[in-house]
């Protein structure tokens, strides 16, 4: 356990580094790093005191020096726009972000597992066949476009929910169901699959022979060999769920961390683009590890094993 | 004798498989025939994108502004705009068959590239092992650390919205999947017993490279090429939707729903028919890769 925190650690401090030194390499391939940021008719001695301003007047080699150490502490500088600190702008944001991410795990991971793990125990039939159509379609389905027929059926025809903004339960209600459409399908997948897969396994067999209760077989021994692999592809689609949130905050107007990244990436605000970059990075890494602790915690072998078993990205 | 035979031809026919593919009740595997329903999905998305220019004659860029938002068929629309028409009066089917070409190749372009690129990162780091493996796993862990939404907000701020930019977006969060499946199933056939026995009797790497490894890899790289192009298809749709991928004056799926969305309140035919065209698309070639996994697994046994 220990020793995976450590790798896990060493990792988030190359992977960073790297985030950083890429960011900062393809800043300076675009050309002047503030064109974009000014409006191109600015003076030139008001580009030479922004310039001096940001910090863009050193040499390169210290500039990179400095971003990528303000990478690592957190020390990203001041938003070029309203020039508070970056760090604050994303984080101000990062609250509203999780609790929808939250709220859309806990939806997925409910509906997701209950769906694989009943259509499992039920023969073929048609209750498997419907989790498996409707799992593909979950699947196929783009996000943003659930979303807009979603703002359509339960906004715009029926009334119910806001559209957009975030205040109050309600409106959280549909971006969390719509970001939970994908990871949702591929976990009731992932455990269907899974559990049929364990459940024909010679252990499982034994179990029934020596007398077990069919609830027993189900719960102590199946399930926990079944939710392995499928613990492990959750975590391989980290990234995904981080990603997909940025796409749901857009449909909905959802003020978070994904329309502060989208506004800065169109204002050219690169303090508050390297700081988002970084901050993403820091969830997909602490998904990842929860996920190995949990892993850890069911299985009594080691939990990288399964994350190793979980092959199909 | 002919009794027994009616009797026997009677239960041919009741034993055979009811309903389609998706309600087949009996797991029938008939080996040794690849076609069957389940890939209508991507035949129907194919007939769509591929013939575009020559079965739907309007020109998908050509404004009417007289006929703005002109409903569907079937919602007192005519038929000289079976799907209606957007907020520019512009030809929906027409859209979606221009648009749904120009999503197939980004996605067949993103999906070759990141499979010959994995494939290659993959079988090095897999068959050589060491160091080569150590980097090779390290450089895709650090690509998973990226969500694609986040390399494109990236590129985009800094390099700017165009196709070759989109494509190295997709590339570059692309090839991970295939290199790590890749390099797990060289591992496993390094120290196989066959491949062991090849290197005993004298064979070099490239040998059992070309020879051995790449035969048995080939059936997973295919039924992954197909998730691939499925998953690039939707990263791309969800990126221009963003307006971090295709240019503006592309005509692209994931544009039309964008540009459906500001009119949901009066036309929802503008974003529901591009999104119908992705989603089939998609579980066109996911469930193509199922097939192809089902008919490798089948000759295998």
């Amino acid at each position: 356990m220990l020793r995976s925190a450590i790798r896990r650690l060493i990792l988030l401090v190359i992977t960073i580094v790297s985030t950083s030194t890429v960011v900062f390499v393809l800043i300076h391939l675009g050309g002047d790093p503030i064109d974009g940021f000014l409006s191109p008719g600015s003076s030139p001695e008001v580009r030479e005191e922004v310039r001096e301003r940001v910090g863009l007047d050193r040499p390169l080699i210290e500039q990179y020096g400095s971003f990528v150490l303000g990478g690592l502490s957190g020390d990203f500088g001041e938003s070029w726009r309203d020039r508070q600190p970056a760090l604050i702008a994303v984080m101000e944001r990062l609250p509203v972000t999780l609790g929808l991410a939250g709220m859309a795990i806990v939806i997925s991971v409910v509906f997701g597992t209950i769906a694989g793990i009943v259509s499992a125990w039920l023969e073929p039939g048609a209750i498997r066949t419907g989790v498996r159509v409707l799992a593909m379609l979950g699947q196929a389905i783009p996000a943003f476009w659930l979303g807009t027929m979603g703002i359509f059926l339960f906004a715009v025809k029926l009334g119910w929910l806001p559209a957009s903004g975030a205040d109050g339960w309600r409106s959280v209600l549909l971006p969390a169901l719509t970001l939970a459409a994908y990871p949702g399908s591929v976990l009731a997948r992932v455990v269907q699959a899974s559990m049929i897969d364990v459940s024909v396994r010679p252990f499982v067999a034994t179990a029934r022979g020596k007398g077990l209760p069919e609830l027993t077989v189900w719960t102590r021994h199946i399930w926990p060999n079944a939710a392995l692999p499928a613990l492990g592809f959750v975590g391989v689609q980290a990234g995904f769920l981080v990603g997909g949130t940025i796409v749901v905050e857009s449909v909905f107007a959802y003020p978070g961390m994904g329309r502060l990244a989208l506004q800065a990436a169109t204002e050219r605000d690169l303090p508050v683009l390297h700081a988002f970059v970084i901050v993403t990075v820091l969830q997909v890494t602490a998904i990842n590890i929860v996920i190995d602790l949990v892993s850890g915690r069911i299985d009594p072998r080691q939990g990288s094993n399964a994350r190793l078993g979980a092959a199909n990205a | 004798m002919r009794d027994l035979m009616v009797a026997d031809q009677h239960q041919g026919r009741r034993s055979r498989p009811r309903g389609g593919f998706f309600w087949s009740r009996t797991p029938v595997r008939r080996a040794g025939t690849f076609w069957n329903a389940s890939l209508l999905p991507l035949a129907a998305f194919l007939a769509i994108a591929i013939p575009a220019r020559w079965l739907f004659p309007s020109d998908p860029a050509s404004q009417e502004l007289v006929g703005r938002l002109a409903p569907p068929v079937m919602f007192g629309g005519d038929w000289v705009h079976p799907l209606g028409t957007d907020g520019l009066g512009r030809d929906i089917l027409a859209r979606i068959a221009s648009g749904a070409g120009l999503s197939l190749s980004v996605g067949l372009l993103a999906a070759v590239a990141s499979a010959a690129i994995g494939i290659t990162v993959g079988m090095l780091a897999g068959s050589l092992g060491g160091i080569v493996d150590v980097v090779a796993t390290l450089i895709g862990e650090l690509g998973l650390a990226i969500p694609t939404v986040a390399a494109g907000i990236v590129l985009t701020a800094t390099l700017g919205q165009s196709l070759p930019n989109l494509l190295g977006i997709l590339i570059f969060t692309g090839w991970i999947s295939f290199a790590r499946i890749i390099r797990l199933q060289c591992r496993q056939l390094v120290r196989s017993e066959f491949v062991q026995a090849s290197y005993a009797i004298g064979a070099d790497w490239p040998w059992v490279t070309v020879k051995h490894l790449l035969p048995n890899i080939r059936a997973i790289a295919i039924v992954l090429l197909c998730q691939q192009i499925a998953a690039v298809m939707l990263w791309e749709a969800s990126l221009t939707y963003l307006g971090l991928g295709l240019p503006i004056e592309r005509i692209s799926l994931g544009g039309m729903i964008k540009d459906g969305q500001v009119q949901i309140y009066v036309a929802w035919w503008v974003s529901l028919f591009p999104g119908i065209a992705i989603a089939l698309a998609v579980v066109g070639f996911n469930l193509a890769a199922d097939r192809f996994q089902t008919a490798f697994d089948a000759a295998i046994r």
